[in-house]
């Protein structure tokens, strides 16, 4: 095991993977000698070569189009899209291309679309959103988003060999963040969540960045006395219902937390399934904490407003229990 | 008795539950004693029958003035158990005094259990109360909810059934005289529960081997229903393959009257509805909660009602209409990993299908080996109303419906 960050476990299984298998190539903007805006890919040009990791035009919609003929011409593309604000260029190929071409002919597409959302730096409304919901919305894609340095490591791994899309979703707050990495080879299987802590009274249902603001919400709860269980979903598609459900039916009660937009957004998937599958044993309705309905503010006061934190996870949960914070 | 001149008095008959064979039941005990004010739908007595416990409720508001049975004694259908003295206003004196035990309608309006089962009209409660109150036979209008809006959790209803079990015998049964319904605290229902259902269960099976019986079986290839299993949970649904089967079952009935009738004294009755017995073991012994009208609901609404007669069966809360009425019956002793069986015909019904375990099986066929997943299903037959053809076709068609996997995509 060894320490490292966020960031660093990403290009540590990039690296790998690539050692690994020549099929496997990155594409983005400012990949190469800069090393991506994260620094993700940082050296890998000087080692493997111009051909195998390409600076692209600034055009997501090229980009992805050009990962989707390459999937299917035999090579594992991963692409770096800078911001997830930039995905919606990326839908006309996702959607019509990449999640139905195996329906269609005898093909594969095994490509991996890398991107970062997600606000509190201040990145302001084009440069901070969460757009789990909608990439999730599309079958035949998978979408995964690690919180830890080892989750990282060990899904891209399992992302750059799936034969499938796959939209790996990072957060600009997490490439910082440090953990305990797995040495070699390390997969993680992609559609199984994680339970991070066991409670019996709440159980808190994050991904991304909001599971460290569920687990910072389930200290202070159990300073309340409440035990809260913390589920990582690390896998938005497949969804793995069977953790969520069991944990349900023991605790009673949910509290779904996403950093998207509230409205439509992943928290309504995950409450609706809970209400399909454990209604009999749902003490209080499930509980959405998401973010406001509104374009990210620049401001970061502001910003902090409209985001959901522990405090307003914290809040949620009283809430339930027709307490005030 | 009353004094003369008093409030009018109300007869607290035993009630059957749809006419079937039921025409006895055991009192267990009085949960009321005479002189207690009682409010209508309260619970006065436990009975059993060859079926299920059940309760004796008021028919109407007033004073139990007494009780005309012993626990532990056998009552008829239709005998007066005891008598209220009402308060003479219109809206409580003119009652049913009898009841035929023929007319569902009516046994669902003055049904014993009616008042037990029936939907609470104002309970503001979260599923998990509700689910908790009904497995425990907590009244959940007389709660108070602690949650935001007065919302009643599951904190309320455990508190109250931790309140039940803390005071098995009621305040008022202590201060009167003669008591018959004081028992030790430890011991919620006295041993002849037991043997009362028991008593039951044996003159019904006697019954049963009186009926000139025959066995037929074929093995069937389970492959599709196991698919259909997995398509359904991926599909987030739920459903046992012994749901699926019975699905299949209800649907080849339709073609097949004479398995779906009865044997009536003078000839055979064939019945217009499908209601399929499922034989679920409890606690107490084997009880029969019936499907009404199967071939009317899809997979996915036997599966729902199945777990729900499952549950009220292990928590002995089934009422008369939900064990009554069977048309047909399955045995299903797959999950116990029994691989071959024949069922006690379930008289009036002509017919019971026993249906054991799959087992993956290699056969040597058409020249090359194959895995199936087979069971034997064998189905007993009353001989005055089946043949033996009527049966081999019945399950013939059985065979291709679950083979073909086309009745369990709901076609």
């Amino acid at each position: 095991m060894a320490r490292m960050r966020y960031a660093e476990a990403l290009r540590d299984a990039l690296r790998s993977e690539m050692l690994r298998d020549d099929k496997v190539v990155l594409y983005g903007e400012d990949i190469g000698i800069y090393g991506g805006v994260f620094k993700v890919t940082r050296d890998l040009q000087a080692e493997f070569g111009d051909l195998r990791v390409r600076d692209t035009p600034i055009s997501e919609q090229a980009m992805t189009y050009m990962c989707v003929g390459a999937a299917i011409s035999g090579l594992k593309p991963v692409l770096e899209i800078m911001y997830a604000d930039f995905l919606p260029l990326t839908l006309d190929a996702l959607i019509n291309q990449a999640s139905v071409l195996p329906y269609l002919w005898p093909v594969r597409v095994p490509m991996v679309i890398r991107t970062q959302g997600g606000g509190g730096s201040g990145a302001g409304a084009q440069h901070s959103k969460s757009l789990d919901a909608l990439v999730a919305h599309i079958p035949g894609i998978k979408v995964v988003s690690p919180v830890t340095p080892a989750d990282a490591k060990g899904m891209l791994t399992a992302a750059i060999r799936d034969p499938n899309p796959v939209v790996f979703l990072e957060h600009k707050l997490l490439y910082n963040t440090s953990g305990e990495v797995p040495d070699g080879e390390h997969v993680v299987e992609l559609g199984k969540a994680h339970i991070l802590r066991e409670g019996s009274d709440v159980t808190l249902i994050a991904n991304s960045k909001m599971v460290l603001e569920a687990e910072k919400a389930a200290e202070d709860l159990a300073k309340r006395g409440i035990s809260a269980e913390v589920i990582d979903l690390r896998s938005l598609r497949p969804l793995d219902t069977d953790t969520i459900v069991a944990s349900v039916k023991k605790t009673s009660r949910a509290v779904v937390i996403n950093e998207g937009w509230r409205f439509g957004g992943f928290g309504a998937e995950v409450a609706a399934t809970i209400t399909e599958q454990a209604f009999e044993y749902l003490d209080a309705p499930v509980c959405r904490i998401g973010g406001f309905d509104r374009p990210i503010p620049y401001s970061q006061p502001l910003e902090a407003a409209v985001l959901p934190d522990a405090e307003k996870i914290i809040a949620g949960v009283l809430a339930m229990d027709g307490r005030a914070g | 008795m009353s004094a003369p001149g008093a409030r009018p008095l109300i007869d607290v008959t035993l009630v059957g539950a749809g006419g079937e064979y039921m025409d006895s039941a055991v009192l267990i005990e009085w949960t009321v004693t005479p002189g207690t004010a009682v409010e209508e739908g309260q619970t006065l007595a436990v009975v059993e029958t060859a079926k299920a416990a059940t309760e004796v409720t008021a028919p109407a508001k007033g004073v139990l003035q007494e009780q005309l049975a012993k626990p532990g004694e056998e009552v008829g259908i239709g005998a007066v158990l005891a008598r209220i003295a009402t308060g003479g206003s219109a809206r409580e004196a003119p009652l049913p005094q009898q009841f035929n035990g023929h007319d569902p309608a009516l046994a669902a309006a003055t049904s014993n259990t009616a008042g037990l089962h029936k939907r609470l009209p104002a309970a503001f409660a979260s599923p998990l109360a509700k689910r908790i109150a009904r497995e425990h036979g907590i009244d959940l209008a007389g709660l108070k909810g602690t949650g935001p809006g007065g919302r009643i959790r599951r904190a309320d209803v455990e508190a109250q059934l931790a309140e039940k079990q803390a005071q098995p015998v009621r305040a008022d049964a202590q201060s009167r005289a003669p008591d018959l319904t004081s028992r030790p605290a430890e011991s919620p229902r006295p041993p002849q529960a037991t043997e009362g259902y028991r008593r039951a269960m044996a003159a019904h099976m006697v019954r049963a081997a009186a009926i000139p019986a025959f066995t037929l079986g074929l093995e069937i290839d389970g492959a599709k229903l196991f698919e259909a299993r997995s398509r359904i949970k991926q599909q987030g649904g739920r459903a046992t393959l012994n749901d699926l089967i019975i699905s299949a079952v209800a649907r080849t009935l339709r073609n097949h009257p004479r398995v779906n009738a009865q044997w009536d004294g003078a000839g055979v009755l064939f019945n217009a509805d499908i209601n399929i017995g499922i034989a679920v073991a409890t606690d107490l012994g084997l009880v029969v909660p019936v499907l009404h009208r199967t071939d009317a609901m899809d997979v996915e609404a036997i599966a729902g009602r199945m777990a729900d007669l499952r549950v009220k069966a292990q928590s002995q809360r089934l009422s008369p209409a939900e064990i009554s009425g069977g048309t047909f019956s399955i045995s299903n002793l797959g999950s116990f990993g029994i691989t071959q069986f024949t069922a006690a015909l379930n008289p009036p019904a002509a017919a019971i299908l026993a249906v054991p375990a799959f087992r993956s099986v290699t056969l040597f066929e058409d020249g090359r080996l194959e895995t199936r997943k087979l069971a034997h299903f064998a189905l007993t037959a009353d001989h005055r109303v089946l043949d033996g053809a009527d049966v081999a076709r019945f399950l013939q068609d059985l065979k291709i419906s679950i083979e073909s996997g086309n009745v369990l995509r709901g076609e």
